[in-house]
């Protein structure tokens, strides 16, 4: 199992592709920074100058932890459409290109075969993820600098310099969990077919779907919204409340592994059954 | 000693019965032509043999022991190429060699690649990625990763698919080769009928998914019919005169071409000499393509 793991991390660093991902997120995190760096009193000063008359500001709003928790917004489109780049053709990619005929050919279980590859792609999801986190936060301290954070999210919560880091772990982490969903989708569905875009295609639909669903929230929809796992992309935000709600994120974890549990199951049984055709 | 056994092999792809009830055997030293047109149901056949496709019903054993469906450790002592040889293109030869050589835990590993690669003539261009590989050393890079772990028993699809005369001449050599100096088994399938007919010692013919014939090519081909071709000092009185013998033929050019069993050539030729006929050359233009064609039909 850890040759074939070893295999499929050393199939993902040689493709072009992959680079993609960490290209993106850098010219991403790039384009928002600079874009505070150079204007973003004017931008900040337009949000607070209906509060002025509320708040009292003294010293920064923006800083790093401002910064990243702007870019967090990211995990909800952008970084899964990245993460499908590269798991949505760990299976249908080979699977076109023939070379996966040649890897079963060799003395392995299918099911060992298939975990390497989820495996391979939870590796590069978290790899994303923690590059954006870590790109985020080292371009946004030499930029910015260390400050506290004003968060507007149902009200304006206001978080000393001290007490944002632990927040930050825990929303990565679920950023993290939410991403693994995305990989465990595409590399489902990619188990399908024998085609390389299909399954990238194929994950961006049902995200960009779900994620309008999600969004929508239309009164007629409300009792199915807990259960899809587009839902729970946000609840990273939760970590953000001054009094956290652990019993929503508790939910959360559990809805998202869940999902990741049934996608896994369903694309091991399908892989396990499959003739190799191509 | 059986190497592999096939009995009563059946796939179907939802209402396409592609293999019905196929047996063969192949024994210990064997090179096993696996002969039939496109679509007969070859690949599928080896394809099932390596666990690729899951037989609808039917057994295969390898070394005596029941392939199951989970099956996996008899692939340790099989090497195969199916029909393309795809591999991992933005890589090197020699790094695509190195992944099979880690999956197949082979000892020594640097030691072996660089020995299969001289093996198929392809040390020089290790390095270069398998991109920029002719269709011909991409086959040759498919045979090296087949022999890699050393296997008792190697499966070549179509081998010399795509593949110029010399390219289809050197991988004949290849294949012999790997057959006497390794003492490898082979099976091959192909639908060039030289090609199983001058490397193979047994061959299985199949059409539309059925055994139709399986044997030694000699085996196969006595007792039926032959085109001979025969040139006589007067090949117009020649004819007539066999014509009166019974045999039916026509004049060619040079020659005179009459149809009889490979058995009866002897008589034929003893005919034409007491008739005072002078002989310069008899050729029997059977071949296993005509007994193919014939069966085919």
């Amino acid at each position: 199992m850890m040759t074939l793991l070893k295999i499929e991390l050393y199939k993902i660093l040689k493709r072009p592709r992959t680079y993609i991902g960490f290209g993106a997120i850098l010219l991403i995190v790039l384009a928002l920074e600079f874009a505070f760096f150079a204007e973003g009193e004017t931008l900040i000063g337009l949000v607070f100058q209906n509060l002025d008359s509320v708040f009292r500001m003294e010293g920064k709003i923006i800083s790093v932890n401002f910064l990243t928790y702007m870019l967090l917004n990211v995990l909800i489109i952008h970084v899964p459409i990245l993460i499908c780049l590269v798991t949505g053709d760990i299976i249908s990619g080979e699977s076109a290109n023939g070379s996966l005929r040649l890897l079963m050919q060799r003395p392995y279980s299918r099911i060992k075969i298939y975990m390497a590859k989820w495996f391979a792609g939870i590796i590069y999801t978290i790899a994303l993820v923690l590059f954006l986190g870590l790109v985020s936060y080292t371009l946004g301290y030499l930029l910015f600098g260390d400050g506290d954070l004003i968060v507007f999210r149902r009200g304006v919560h206001v978080f000393e310099a001290d007490d944002v880091q632990w927040r930050f772990i825990y929303a990565f982490g679920m950023g993290i969990l939410s991403m693994m969903v995305v990989a465990s989708l595409s590399i489902m569905i990619s188990s399908f077919t024998n085609n390389s875009i299909g399954p990238i295609v194929g994950t961006i639909a049902i995200l960009i779907v779900l994620n309008i669903i999600s969004t929508v929230a239309a009164n007629v929809l409300q009792p199915v919204l807990p259960y899809l796992f587009t839902t729970h992309f946000i609840k990273w935000q939760y970590f953000f409340d001054t009094s956290v709600d652990w019993g929503a994120i508790r939910t959360a974890g559990i809805v998202q592994a869940a999902y990741i549990v049934l996608f896994t199951t369903i694309g091991l049984i399908n892989f396990k059954r499959k003739d190799i055709l191509t | 000693m059986k190497l592999l056994e096939v009995e009563n092999l059946n796939k179907s792809f939802k209402d396409f019965h592609a293999v019905k009830d196929l047996s063969f055997s192949v024994e210990q030293g064997d090179v096993y032509g696996f002969l039939g047109p496109n679509g007969a149901g070859k690949s599928t056949t080896l394809r099932m043999i390596l666990g690729l496709i899951y037989p609808t019903s039917g057994t295969i054993r390898f070394k005596g022991e029941v392939i199951r469906p989970n099956s996996r450790n008899y692939l340790a002592n099989i090497g195969a190429l199916i029909e393309r040889p795809d591999f991992y293109t933005t890589l090197s030869g020699y790094n695509n060699l190195s992944i099979f050589a880690q999956l197949s835990k082979i000892p020594n590993r640097e030691d072996r690649i660089q020995e299969v690669l001289r093996e198929v003539k392809l040390d020089d261009r290790q390095h270069s990625k398998v991109k920029a590989y002719s269709q011909g050393m991409k086959q040759r890079l498919g045979i090296a990763q087949a022999l890699l772990h050393k296997p008792d028993l190697i499966i070549l699809d179509e081998p010399s698919n795509g593949l110029d005369p010399q390219g289809q001449a050197d991988m004949r050599e290849l294949i012999l080769r790997i057959s006497k100096e390794m003492n490898i088994t082979v099976i091959i399938s192909s639908h060039i009928l030289s090609e199983i007919e001058l490397i193979s010692n047994r061959t299985l013919i199949i059409s539309k998914g059925q055994k139709l014939r399986e044997g030694g090519v000699r085996e196969l081909m006595e007792g039926e019919q032959m085109n001979v071709e025969i040139k006589t000092n007067d090949n117009e009185k020649a004819l007539s005169f066999l014509q009166k013998e019974n045999y039916s033929g026509e004049l060619k050019l040079k020659h005179v071409r009459v149809i009889c069993e490979e058995a009866g050539v002897p008589e034929l030729t003893a005919k034409l000499i007491q008739a005072g006929f002078l002989i310069f050359e008899v050729k029997q233009l059977r071949t296993l393509e005509d007994y193919f064609m014939h069966l085919t039909a």
